[in-house]
């Protein structure tokens, strides 16, 4: 499981300290699937990267109980000027998974062809957000961490996609984080809001739903 | 048995460098090919000019080999600059690695400057053509050469893993870096001998251990022929120090996180 205490993160701007995430504590069972709802810069991307370990938190503590992939997101885990394969190669090498077999499932996952070998670069989002999931795939991580990139696949991907991953018997855990309430709907149990530092955690998807619109059209959004 | 915690995060440290390091090689010979075997040619070029035109002044050159003290002397000021020059993009070209959260600052920080001493220790093999033929005398003592060597590229390792930190705590840092690599061309040595300064300032001149090291090397080249002045030991000294300077610069940056965050 995950658990995380009173984390907080604040970052120095022009103006002094901007505090993004005051006192937010969750925790997650495996096989739980919680979505995150936020606005535009409440944090979420901060939130989910803190989780993965790319940051430090300015105080509280997470504690990980079960592997977790890096943050899947637009940038970020994946080298532009490296070819997928490279990429894939690296990633493999790291997580110590056998690169033939990987190279298989992401071939086949990714449907990329012949792109695998040209560079991350020159790919679409599609593509890019193809290959990272397939690579993650391969890792077999008992918790996935999303950062909206699901929304950039095609219908076909995204069927794929979610067969896999909401797969019972693997009994994985997501967190996904997300302004487009759409796609919380269709992938997680339980629901969070973000918002203005403050994470509130709903078991009802629809309960959550309502609260974030309601965060939407009432209250103004102040950086 | 189960493995202690420390075998562990060895297995795991040396999984992420060699994947770091073979990353390095992809970036390095991936963009040009072959085409990075072409550095050797800059000390080269360099070496060349700047021989044939002391060899005009030859006069005033008491019994010091003109090729060898040219040749000593750039081999190191190349390694050191390129060393500190070379990890300046190390953090923006690196950063999409951090999201893997076995992936630490010091790693790829290792990575790069490993890779970096074995590219500047191509530009020592021109002794061997030039030996070869005959624009050079055989080394009077070449361990001591190999010797010197080494010591400068632990001087360029660790002097490069604070390049490299500093370009990530300071929003000015890649700024500092470039400064730190051009001062580099006083700071090796590579222009004088210490023999030909007023013995006033060959102690200002010693403090900076780039110039013992080109002393040694210059001491392997010519042996007895011209005098040479240098301590190994001060060397080392302050290579200790400086490899903690690095590593505690690295720490701090790895709490803290790099300045200039485009995430």
């Amino acid at each position: 499981m995950i658990r995380i205490d009173h984390l907080c993160k604040s970052y120095p701007t022009r103006n002094g300290m901007k505090s993004v995430l005051k006192n937010v504590s969750f925790s997650l069972q495996r096989g739980e699937k919680l979505g995150i709802l936020g606005c535009n810069g409440a944090g979420k991307s901060t939130l989910i990267r803190i989780i993965g370990g790319v940051e430090n938190p300015t105080s509280g503590t997470i504690t990980r109980e079960m592997s977790m992939s890096w943050p899947l997101a637009f940038q970020g885990g994946i080298v532009g000027s490296l070819s997928g394969n490279d990429n894939l190669r690296f990633i493999c090498r790291i997580y110590n998974v056998d690169y033939n077999t990987a190279l298989k499932s992401v071939e086949e996952f990714s449907e990329l062809g012949s792109y695998m070998y040209e560079p991350v670069k020159t790919y679409s989002a599609g593509m890019r957000a193809r290959l990272a999931f397939a690579i993650s795939m391969t890792v077999d991580f008992d918790c996935y961490l999303i950062d909206e990139i699901s929304a950039v696949g095609d219908k076909r991907f995204n069927i794929k996609f979610k067969e896999r991953l909401l797969n019972k018997t693997d009994n994985r855990s997501i967190i996904m984080v997300s302004h487009f309430y759409g796609v919380i709907k269709e992938y997680c149990d339980t629901a969070a809001v973000l918002h203005s530092g403050n994470l509130t955690v709903y078991d009802d998807v629809k309960k959550a739903i309502d609260y974030y619109e309601d965060c939407l059209q009432t209250k103004q959004i102040v950086f | 048995m189960q493995q202690t915690f420390f075998l562990k995060s060895l297995k795991l440290q040396k999984r992420v460098l060699s994947a770091l390091i073979r990353r390095e090689i992809i970036a390095l010979t991936g963009k040009r090919g072959m085409g990075y075997l072409l550095l050797m040619l800059e000390p080269f070029v360099f070496v060349v000019v700047l021989g044939l035109a002391l060899v005009l002044r030859a006069a005033s050159f008491k019994n010091v080999p003109i090729i060898e003290f040219c040749l000593s002397g750039y081999c190191i000021m190349w390694a050191c600059r390129f060393h500190i020059i070379k990890i300046l993009t190390v953090i923006t070209g690196n950063r999409d690695l951090f999201y893997h959260k076995y992936v630490k600052m010091i790693d790829i920080m290792i990575a790069r400057s490993t890779i970096q001493c074995f590219t500047t220790t191509l530009s020592l093999f021109l002794f061997f053509p030039l030996v070869f033929f005959g624009a050079i005398n055989c080394p009077n003592n070449p361990a001591l050469i190999i010797f010197s060597w080494i010591l400068v590229q632990w001087y360029g390792f660790s002097f490069s893993i604070i390049a490299g930190t500093v370009v990530g705590l300071y929003k000015f840092g890649f700024k500092i870096g470039m400064i730190l690599a051009a001062l580099h061309i006083i700071m090796t040595g590579g222009l004088f001998m210490v023999d030909w300064l007023p013995t006033k300032y060959a102690g200002y001149a010693l403090i900076f251990p780039m110039v013992h090291a080109t002393e040694m090397m210059r001491d392997g080249l010519f042996g007895n022929i011209a005098p040479t002045h240098y301590s190994g030991p001060y060397i080392i000294y302050s290579n200790i120090v400086l490899t903690y300077i690095g590593l505690a610069l690295c720490r701090k940056l790895t709490l803290r996180g790099p300045v200039d965050d485009s995430y």
